[in-house]
């Protein structure tokens, strides 16, 4: 049954995989439901908006804010060194604005830096960052405020999401986040969540300022963050409140940069916050949550590889042999005959996968209903989803693959 | 700012699911294996049979010279050989998935080892008895790491067991399966010491043989078959 080391491999990830399935659906299960409180106050927001050559997007990011349904609100834009027309759209916006927006213009420092300087001007008594590839709908912040009527909540979170995706990509990316999306509400729900990404997550100003505001060597500076308010056993809530999109990237390149930054973000900053895995004082987030963010990667790392290896190996005995007949398949096609009974199917790769199979689209079907989002609202179903299911998992994996490579040679980026 | 709550009731709960799809999954290897045993031995049953009746297409055609009828028995060969290679590719197959079944997969091997060496004797005899023209092959091959050119010359046999068809049967023996003697006794006549060896017509070859080099022991015996000579 686990003949050679490879199926030894693959039956530990297996293993591990399927465990931390059941574990987060079964936090599924003992969800409680959340009571929304009215806001009776309007106090005031900052939105930071930190760009870098985006000049592209900035406009459209920047008159979503406007439209926000608030009445205290005042946008900072920081313009970290852009050698685009950013700094010039902001401006043009700002001239004819309804509310204040604060321009800061400096050299080159890193997303860390910029929203450090942005921090450093705002007055409001909450914040909010927005990346400047991203939109946000009217309400969302009336929608997300009343969350921080729990003294212990620090960050509060809405549900990201990818609007109008242009090419399969992107549509792959919406199920992506999607799915992403219900696991950091599983997450949330075990009071585990590790990254408060940069389109529209909430903070309070004081506690952050408090904490000494972003790491400005981070290249994940929003894990990293998130991290440090778990470490001083600060509250942030995941919430299933819709109303924020960003664009994906479109082409391979770009989805590859963009994942190796993040993915290399985690492991090193899980890996600099170690000493909160394992401890109970932590509960699920340093139990679960935190190691798994490094597992993950061993697993991706460890499970492609051996996958790839046994391929290649297949590969290059199939060549040696073919080699022998001087390539002559055509003697073999004409003469091969049928010879199979259904005992002679892998059953027990075959349940593994189908088993792994069932599991995803399981979780994408909660995915969707628990984001209110409809599967086939983007073009084909089931195509985007055998897509995401296995062919993007790999390309996924072999982004982990090159981070190891990367940390392994000390290749750490900046942005 | 809260300290976090654990509770370890879902993480022993999650753990007992998932021993519990792991123990499904086991009981449904032991199951399949036991099945796959039942269907090998079925065919080990059928083989026999096969062999037996060969036996005695053969002694009919020795015993009664003067009504000798030998038409058929080189097409019973070829099916049976090609019956019994398949089985013992699936031998092969399921003895490397089998956890619960290695000594019954063992017995099979050996009875399918017996099998071959059985038609291999009765067609030597039947060879001159009947006047039947098919050339043999004798293939001793090792397990993988023994015998890095096993599976070339593996392909190499298949092939040309393609091109000649009738005109070639190929014996096939596990040179390291030394749990049944008389693997042992043809090692012995044979001189096999390495693998791959193949026997073409009692001559032995020691290591990876070309199919240029067996067509040139071949071909001088089968002029008709310019196809694969030419």
């Amino acid at each position: 049954m686990f003949t050679s080391a490879s199926d030894i491999i693959l039956a530990v990830a297996y293993f591990l995989i399927l465990y931390f399935s059941i574990f987060w659906l079964l936090a599924l299960l003992e969800r409680e439901e959340v009571k929304r409180v009215r806001l009776k106050r309007f106090p005031l927001v900052s939105i930071l908006i930190p760009a870098y050559n985006e000049e592209k997007t900035i406009r459209a990011c920047l008159e979503s804010v406007l439209r926000l349904d608030y009445p205290a609100l005042e946008a900072v834009v920081i313009n970290d060194g852009s050698t685009d027309r950013t700094q010039h759209v902001v401006q043009s916006i700002k001239a004819t604005a309804s509310l204040p927006i604060i321009l800061i213009n400096q050299e080159n420092k890193g997303k860390g830096a910029a929203l450090n300087a942005g921090l450093q001007r705002i007055s409001g008594e909450f914040y909010a960052t927005l990346d400047a590839d991203s939109v946000v709908e009217p309400t969302l912040l009336k929608k997300l405020l009343p969350y921080f009527s729990n003294q212990h909540v620090t960050s509060v979170l809405p549900l990201l999401k990818i609007k109008n995706p242009k090419n399969l990509l992107q549509r792959i990316q919406r199920y992506e986040y999607i799915i992403n999306m219900f696991h950091k509400l599983l997450n949330a729900m075990l009071d585990s969540v590790h990254v408060t990404p940069g389109p529209f997550s909430l903070y309070r100003t004081a506690i952050v300022k408090q904490l000494g505001g972003y790491d400005e060597h981070n290249i994940t500076e929003d894990l990293e963050i998130a991290l440090r308010l778990q470490k001083h056993h600060f509250k942030i809530i995941q919430t299933g409140e819709t109303g924020v999109y960003t664009i994906p990237p479109d082409n391979l390149r770009d989805l590859y940069h963009q994942r190796n930054r993040w993915y290399k973000g985690a492991v090193i900053n899980s890996f600099a916050y170690r000493s909160l895995m394992f401890r109970k004082d932590y509960g699920d987030f340093g139990i679960v949550r935190l190691p798994t963010v490094i597992l993950a990667g061993i697993l991706s790392i460890v499970v492609l590889s051996t996958l790839a290896y046994d391929i290649g190996d297949a590969v290059v005995h199939a060549f040696v042999r073919l080699s022998a007949i001087n390539f002559d398949i055509v003697t073999l096609l004409i003469n091969w005959s049928l010879n199979f009974h259904v005992l002679d199917l892998r059953y027990l790769e075959l349940s593994v996968a189908f088993s792994v199979l069932a599991l995803s689209f399981l979780v994408m079907v909660v995915s969707f209903r628990f984001c209110r989002e409809k599967v086939s609202r983007y073009g084909r179903t089931f195509a985007s989803f055998i897509s995401y299911t296995l062919l993007y998992s790999f390309l996924l994996s072999f982004v982990w693959l090159m981070i190891g490579i990367d940390i392994f040679r000390g290749k750490i980026q900046k942005w | 700012m809260v300290r976090k709550a654990l509770k370890t009731s879902r993480y022993i709960f999650a753990f007992v699911i998932t021993a519990g799809v792991f123990v499904v999954g086991l009981l449904l290897g032991l199951f399949i294996e036991s099945e796959r045993v039942d269907f090998l031995t079925f065919y080990d049953q059928e083989q026999r049979l096969d062999i037996q009746s060969l036996q005695l297409q053969y002694q009919f055609a020795n015993e009664f010279i003067a009504q000798r009828n030998c038409d058929g028995l080189l097409k019973t060969f070829d099916n049976s050989l090609l019956t019994l290679e398949r089985t013992r590719e699936r031998i092969e197959n399921y003895k490397k998935d089998a956890s619960f079944n290695q000594r019954e997969f063992d017995l099979l091997k050996r009875e399918y080892t017996l099998a071959q060496v059985s038609y291999w004797l009765l067609y030597t005899h039947a060879k001159e008895t009947c006047a039947l023209d098919a050339s043999t092959i004798l293939y001793f091959f090792g397990d993988e790491e023994a015998c890095a050119d096993c599976e070339k010359q593996a392909i190499v046999l298949t092939w040309l067991k393609h091109k000649m068809g009738s005109k070639l049967l190929n014996f096939i023996f596990d040179g390291t399966y030394e749990q049944e003697p008389v693997i042992n006794i043809l090692k012995g006549v044979y001189n096999v010491t390495a693998y791959p060896t193949i026997v073409v017509n009692g001559e032995r070859f020691s290591g990876f043989v070309e199919r240029k080099d067996i067509l040139a022991e071949l071909c001088p015996l089968y002029p008709s078959l310019d196809n694969v000579c030419a």
